[in-house]
């Protein structure tokens, strides 16, 4: 064990094995981003060999137009099944933390099923329930489809954010006048509304990255960019590809930090 | 008459257990009310029926006359001051105390105005920007005050308010309560576990304890005339002798105990069954002496086993005959800084006490 220091000498956070199994753990997260990235300024057709840096493939993806009404129906579905998986969720969530019902736990126990039940069988059912009413399939089933399990991860997010919530705020708003209501919109939602924002990133995400319950309820005209790059992948993998993922990865990134750098101010 | 709040027949069940049973309460206009028991007595339970945060199950609730049973807490003119504070987090001071002013849709010059009087009383001026999160204790409660008192209600609620500070603060805001009630006239029920809080600030108080009132009355009342055991042994010391039975006699009551113990009472005689009978004395209500008793006392030889001292005053434990122990205040000094007579452990002592002293307490 290493006496370097000997004040913070506690937990596992030290010696040469814990340096090399997090390096180790580290490589084998972020070597594949990290390649990704590298070929898709490649100036090859293929990736297997290195021929120089080049943007080509910007300039490419730049002109694919059925990329970009892919990416377009992507926006789409994911800020229309935000609007709506926030919204409801949070209001299931409202309800389940602040009421009493019979069969509670059968509520509960309903909320988590999205997010247990494997994704494919999702998808069949929904695409069965689509049938069975001659919903026509498009942007907006796929819409449905993704609010369908996205308001359960709303509803946990804010429900958790609602358990820290003291109940007295909510007697102590009745008892100065308060009505229902006016404790819900001055009380309740400026005290959420942390975990609101994040239950509607976190159903924005999940919209934008579902592949699968999007494969089985899209259809023409609808195709999202996780379908569009996988169809991509069927006529051979260029860099292009790499292209549009290294976009999506600065995409990604620059949103994290600035959720991180926006709850940082507000502390 | 004048009564402010009448409760009658007050109940409220949790499944099978009633937490308040049948509970009858008048509290006058004005007065600084308090309700006294040990957690779990029923007096959170009845304070939130009045707030109206509970339904009771039965019984009546009467403000100025009307029912207030199926009235909303928000269109109550009774305002609480919550254990826990409950301050809005997002608001500053300013908006905490407005908050009840907005609801009822003040005009925005009487709230400042109301609000600068307000933080004048509960000495906070110059806090209306600071966040409750960057308030101390002692802060947080007087904002709280502040928010419940600056809407002007019929009653203020107050549910061991004093709980979380530290002692010295706690008998500072005992004080500055008290002053300020004194000062506004709004009717205070305070509610609290702490018989110290109690004695110090209320006009009245009411003993609960299992859902019922054992006893209300003026601090004096409570202290020197206690209706029954639990009250007796709730508030300050008491000595208890339990009874085998009492006898009228031409001297006046002859108590005996169950130790063997036989004295002279000049009590009057309570008039019930002897077996939950006993006879409780205060420690400063028994002296101790070397010398024997004198006409109008009842005394008992005994043994000084412990002393536990104070300063001011120490109490003794005596062990009288018959297994009988005894607690004994004991004045170490005058004011005017003489010493008084000192006892020794292990002595052997009179404890002596007046034949009208202490009182019979029922079960």
């Amino acid at each position: 064990m290493s006496h370097r220091d000997a004040t913070s000498n506690v937990g596992f956070g030290q010696g040469k094995s814990v340096s090399i199994v997090t390096i180790s753990g580290l490589v084998f997260l972020y070597l594949p981003i990290f390649i990704l990235i590298v070929y898709s300024f490649n100036d090859s057709r293929f990736s297997a060999s290195w021929n120089g840096f080049s943007f080509k493939w910007y300039k490419i993806m730049w002109h694919d137009g059925p990329l970009w009404t892919a990416i377009k129906n992507t926006l789409i579905i994911a800020t229309a099944n935000t609007l709506v998986s926030t919204f409801l969720g949070t209001l299931a969530a409202l309800a389940l933390s602040r009421h009493r019902y019979r069969f509670m736990g059968v509520y509960h126990k309903i909320l988590h099923m999205p997010i247990v039940i494997p994704d494919v069988v999702q998808a069949v059912s929904l695409l069965m329930l689509f049938a069975f009413f001659h919903f026509t399939l498009g942007l907006v089933s796929v819409i449905l489809a993704h609010a369908s399990f996205s308001i359960s991860f709303v509803a946990l997010v804010v429900m958790a954010k609602l358990s820290n919530l003291d109940r007295r705020l909510e007697e102590a708003a009745m008892d100065l006048g308060a009505n229902r209501f006016q404790v819900l919109t001055q009380v309740i939602l400026p005290n959420i509304w942390p975990g609101i924002l994040a239950g509607g990133l976190l159903a924005f995400t999940l919209s934008i990255d579902d592949f699968v319950i999007t494969f089985f309820t899209s259809g023409v005209g609808s195709t999202t960019l996780p379908l569009k790059i996988y169809s991509m992948i069927k006529f051979g993998i260029t860099p292009e590809i790499n292209a549009i993922s290294t976009v999506l990865v600065l995409f990604s990134t620059l949103a994290v930090s600035s959720i991180h750098l926006f709850d940082r101010e507000k502390k | 008459m004048n009564n402010l709040l009448e409760i009658r027949g007050l109940t409220k069940l949790f499944g099978d257990y009633a937490a308040v049973k049948d509970l009858n309460l008048d509290i006058l206009k004005g007065e600084f009310f308090c309700l006294l028991g040990p957690s779990g007595c029923g007096k959170t339970t009845t304070l939130r029926m009045i707030a109206g945060f509970d339904a009771p199950d039965s019984g009546e609730i009467k403000l100025n006359g009307n029912n207030l049973v199926s009235v909303p807490p928000h269109k109550r003119n009774i305002k609480t001051v919550f254990q826990s504070y409950a301050l809005f987090p997002h608001l500053n001071v300013f908006d905490n105390i407005a908050f009840g002013l907005r609801m009822s849709k003040k005009p925005e010059v009487e709230i400042s105005a109301r609000i600068k009087n307000m933080l004048e009383t509960v000495a906070l001026e110059g806090f209306e920007k600071r966040f409750p999160a960057q308030l101390s204790g002692g802060q947080q409660q007087r904002v709280t005050l502040a928010r419940a008192l600056v809407n002007q209600p019929e009653i203020l609620l107050l549910d061991e308010p004093l709980a979380a500070l530290d002692e010295k603060l706690r008998l500072q805001m005992q004080v500055e309560l008290a002053n300020l009630q004194r000062e506004i006239g709004i009717t205070f029920i305070f509610i609290t576990h702490n018989q110290e809080e109690a004695l110090t600030m209320a006009d009245r108080i009411a003993v609960m304890d299992e859902g019922q009132i054992q006893q209300i009355g003026t601090p004096d009342d409570i202290y020197l005339r206690p209706k029954n055991r639990f009250v007796a042994s709730f508030i300050g010391q008491m000595n208890f002798i339990e009874l085998d039975h009492l006898e009228q006699t031409d001297e006046g009551l002859l108590l005996t105990a169950n130790t063997g113990l036989q004295f002279i009472s000049h009590l009057s005689n309570p008039n019930c069954e002897t077996s939950d009978l006993c006879f409780g004395i205060r420690p400063e209500q028994v002296k101790m002496r070397r010398e024997r008793p004198g006409n109008q006392e009842v005394g008992f030889k005994g043994v000084i086993s412990n002393e536990v001292y104070y300063g001011d005053s120490s109490i003794f434990i005596v062990h009288l005959e018959n297994d009988q122990t005894l607690s004994i205040m004991h004045q170490n000094y005058l004011p005017s800084g003489i010493n008084l007579e000192s006892f020794q452990e292990g002595e052997q002592v009179y404890a002596c006490w007046n034949k009208r002293a202490g009182s019979l307490l029922p079960e």
